[in-house]
């Protein structure tokens, strides 16, 4: 058990791994590691697909939401001018 | 430093991150008066306490750091909230997101079938960011600050586990469970 979990993932980690991946945030063994898990595990690769979408959704949804401050900005440099 | 070298630093700043201040603060308290009056608030204490400020760190975690004390600070004044039972909310998505693994760790369901990530203009379709809304909302209140943070911000990892006070290994816990989460509530919610 325990050679073998030194080589594979358990898909809870793999999953968990995919979320750093996508931070950029694993090392070479790691990304090896991970690649080898994905290409056995089907619903680990949809699980990073998915993830990566999620990501795009939120980033895009955040920065839609984002006010128009122009105004907001423009009263604050006044502030700070004279 | 004289006071114009100062004034053109908080100018620059105001140019360069207001918008995300803004964005995160108008997210907590949920009011636009207060809002301005919090990011306004921070460019005051910044301006005043320029010589604090160490160029090691960026400007705009600074002033975010600022800014979240100012969060807080308003939280304290208006209302003690009820932490308690954020809590046990946590619990329970903990609960949740461990149920989707087998005790060793493999997925209970596998997918076979196509699922919401192949259709296709998904990122601009409202409803589909209306699902993704309720979704959020339905995450624990931290884990959901956590993820609207990680994505307006745009600061690595570090830095966000610094300005919520979490170790690495607890930080992309909340991040795996929030996605194993919003999955498996836009799975249930979404159908073209």
């Amino acid at each position: 058990m325990s050679i073998f979990h030194s080589l594979f993932y358990t898909c809870k980690e793999a999953s968990l791994q995919v979320e750093k991946k996508l931070d950029d945030t694993l090392s070479f063994s790691q990304k090896l590691k991970l690649n080898c898990h994905l290409f056995f595990c089907n619903t680990c690769k949809k699980y990073k697909q998915q993830s990566i979408l999620l990501n795009k959704a939120i980033a895009h949804g955040v920065l839609k939401n984002k006010a128009n401050i122009k105004e907001f900005k423009e009263k604050l440099s006044a502030r700070f001018n004279d | 430093v004289t006071e114009k070298e100062k004034k053109e630093t908080i100018n620059s700043w105001i140019n360069l991150y207001t918008s995300d201040l803004f964005s995160w603060a108008l997210y907590k308290v949920s009011s636009k008066e207060t809002t301005e009056d919090l990011v306004q608030d921070t460019f005051v204490a910044a301006f005043s306490g320029l010589e604090k400020f160490k160029n090691n760190s960026s400007p705009k975690s600074w002033l975010f750091s600022i800014l979240n004390n100012k969060i807080v600070d308003h939280y304290r004044k208006t209302k003690n909230q009820t932490i308690h039972f954020q809590d046990i909310g946590e619990q329970l998505a903990i609960e949740n997101a461990n149920s989707f693994f087998s005790t060793d760790e493999y997925w209970v369901e596998k997918i076979n079938s196509s699922t919401w990530n192949e259709k296709e203009n998904v990122l601009d379709n409202l409803e589909f960011q209306k699902v993704l809304n309720n979704c959020l909302e339905k995450l624990p209140a931290k884990w959901k600050d956590i993820m609207v943070y990680k994505f307006l911000i745009e600061k690595d990892s570090k830095e966000i586990c610094k300005d919520f006070e979490l170790t690495s290994s607890n930080y992309w816990q909340i991040i795996h469970r929030s996605k194993l989460l919003l999955k498996n509530c836009i799975q249930k919610n979404w159908s073209l």
